[in-house]
């Protein structure tokens, strides 16, 4: 069947089941919300879910949790236009002129290019989606046990490489979370390594309860030290629909910046919020009016929202078709696979087709909804706004302990979710990056597995990795990207002495 | 005239670094009894000993980093909000299958709501009875999840 055929097939496979419809607009609902309201991003967001999803169907469950992913997207732009927040990471370049544009009365217009870029930017990249990955899958197949280390090894180099603090620190937790996935029973052997007698770490260290704990609870205990001041925009919003003026100056900000937003989002450890700041620098560059960005440039609004929305389907890229996730949200999408028996990478498109396709399917659906939801329907986001952060911590802190309590009704996960919560806190405070962590968790095991099945069919050399040209390659890149931050620290700081 | 700049270390961070440190010295110790095999059949406590070693170096490197540092503001790590809340939060994990999920769920709210939220009580106690019946319907009804009775209800 060619790609068009079994794009047909996901839609068909959606519309017969009407609930997916359902779990789909649940999750951009949810999606919107947490772009919303400042405080929850999309990692907290999924992370609360996770446990829920097991009382779904598979493929509702990953639509809602995709649906999330890219919804978060979209809402996080709301927060940045009408009160200079950012709702999430990926929407603070948006506050430069979105907000500016809300103080000159053009906040309608202000949103309404936002959502419509946004979603001109998802349906392109759906298509990108399309073609992308199935060709990298077929691709992927040819890869051994050796390419397959050395991928990991580079996807682990690359969240090192792009970490915001300490590149040392990051290796650090990079290897702590490899360990924390070796914990439980030998994938070749079967004996049990770390489990001290514990009958519960058999089978690994608890990966909900700890995902909720390191991503949920310990950003409320972060936000309980702070106070956020909302002045929430009071006016009427008018002009929601932009003038055919606003389309023509944003209509190339929005291609340019779907182009960039997917490349950059297919990067292994690419933070969505970086092709919005290369969005934004791009369209300043290029712009006949350069002056006027900073103080309500449209085109500042609609390439870097084009951008953030783009990156957040092209994510999803080697997530499904290599199973190696790039960020915390990718890495929550592939633990929600897992725990429905799925497994992401080059097999899954070809063994799970109805699956894949309807995800596909699904994202296109959950952009249409997503405009209807931010368009003529925003009204609800700016009431949303209005409640206060004393009663939602409340209420988050109990879907993650409720939450982590019904994956097994063992009070064990709650206690697991509980340490992990101190320890992200405390990480967070330290500034030690959680994400490098969970990473190692998920791809410790597939990178074991692979360097041990590598090693047995070289007879023990270890040559294996460096004779084959594409694990070669990869481990360079990855040699480089592990030390190249360190080098440029370390002249960073002779250069300041 | 050369200013007389001081040079602090930063505790925390070369004490979080010494106790990633002994943490990877107990990971490799735990490995070699696990038995490493050989490079031709790595044995079960081949691969948390690469883990191990690898965090060991990189342990010691950022210990000599952070010696090497200059002074930061030392985070305020609990306040008493946060601890107020992990306080509750355990005890509600603790109670939860002697009390039951309604009762627990009740006193979590209210507890946090006034203490923490500094809502007035009858508020507090008002939302607290409305959010639990919510949580309820949402988990029971629509999750089907089993939430404990305990001895009250």
């Amino acid at each position: 069947m060619d790609t068009i055929e079994l794009l047909v097939m996901g839609f068909q496979v959606l519309f017969s089941h009407p609930e997916s419809l359902v779990y789909c607009f649940i999750g951009v609902f949810i999606g919107t919300l947490t772009g919303v309201l400042p405080g929850i991003g999309p990692p907290s967001a999924l992370a609360l879910l996770l446990p829920i999803t097991f009382h779904v169907p598979s493929s509702s469950a990953i639509i809602m949790l995709a649906g999330i992913a890219y919804g978060a997207m979209y809402g996080g732009s709301i927060t940045s236009i009408l009160v200079n927040i950012p709702g999430e990471a990926a929407s603070v370049v948006t506050c430069l002129d979105g907000y500016q544009m809300a103080l000159k009365g053009r906040a309608g217009s202000a949103l309404g290019i936002s959502a419509i870029g946004s979603f001109i930017a998802g349906t392109l990249t759906i298509f990108g989606l399309v073609l992308v990955a199935p060709a990298l899958a077929e691709l992927a197949l040819g890869f051994g046990p050796p390419e397959y280390f050395a991928l990991v090894i580079l996807g682990l180099s690359l969240v090192v490489y792009l970490a915001k603090g300490s590149a040392i620190r990051a290796v650090l937790m990079g290897a702590l979370g490899i360990f924390l996935g070796s914990i439980g029973q030998d994938p070749m052997i079967g004996t049990n390594r770390f489990t001290f007698g514990n009958v519960g770490l058999m089978s690994g260290v608890g990966l909900i309860p700890m995902i909720v704990g390191l991503f949920g609870v310990s950003e409320v205990m972060l936000n309980l030290q702070l106070s956020i001041n909302r002045n929430v925009y009071e006016q009427k919003l008018t002009g929601l629909y932009p003038t055919l003026h606003d389309i023509k100056v944003s209509i190339l900000p929005i291609l340019r910046g779907s182009v960039i937003g997917f490349f950059m989002g297919i990067i292994p450890g690419m933070s969505v919020m970086i092709p919005t700041f290369v969005s934004y620098i791009v369209e300043k560059r290029v712009s006949k009016r350069p002056q006027e960005f900073g103080s309500g440039a449209i085109e500042g609004v609609a390439g870097p929202e084009a951008a953030n929305n783009a990156a957040s389907v092209g994510i999803l890229i080697p997530t499904l078709s290599l199973g190696i996730p790039t960020g915390a949200s990718t890495a929550l999408i592939l633990s929600g696979l897992i725990m429905h028996g799925l497994q992401p990478g080059p097999l899954f498109i070809t063994k799970s087709p109805d699956i894949f396709w309807c995800l596909v399917a699904s994202l296109y659906i959950g952009n249409v909804m997503l405009l209807i939801l931010n368009l003529p329907l925003v009204g609800i986001w700016v009431k949303l706004l209005k409640i206060p952060y004393s009663w939602l911590f409340i209420i988050i802190l109990l879907f993650c302990l409720i939450g982590s309590y019904t994956v097994n009704n063992n009070m064990t996960d709650v206690f697991v979710m509980l340490g992990f919560s101190v320890l992200g806190y405390l990480m967070i405070k330290f500034d030690y990056e959680r994400v490098p962590l969970i990473l190692g968790l998920i791809l410790g095991p597939i990178m074991e597995t692979a360097f041990r099945r590598s090693l047995v069919m070289s007879d023990g050399s270890i040559s294996v990795f460096v004779v084959r040209p594409v694990s070669l390659i990869l481990l360079c890149i990855s040699g480089l990207m592990v030390l190249a931050p360190m080098i440029l620290q370390k002249g960073l700081a002779k250069a300041t002495e | 005239m050369v200013p007389d700049i001081r040079v602090k270390i930063h505790i925390t961070a070369v004490l979080s670094a010494a106790a990633l440190m002994m943490f990877s010295i107990f990971i490799c110790y735990k490995s070699l009894h696990l038995g490493i095999g050989t490079f031709s059949m790595p044995g079960p406590g081949f691969f948390p000993l690469g883990c191990g070693l690898v965090m060991g170096g990189f342990a010691i490197l950022e210990v000599l980093v952070s010696l090497r540092g200059r002074v930061k503001q030392q985070p305020q790590v609990f306040s008493k909000n946060v601890c107020f809340t992990i306080a509750v939060m355990l005890l509600w994990a603790v109670m939860l299958e002697r009390l039951g999920f309604m009762f627990c769920t009740f006193m979590f709210i209210a507890l946090l709501a006034k203490r923490v939220g500094n809502q007035p009580v009858p508020i507090a106690l008002l939302l607290s009875v409305a959010i639990t019946a919510c949580l309820k319907i949402v988990f029971d009804v629509a999750f089907r999840a089993n939430l404990p009775t305990g001895i009250l209800f």
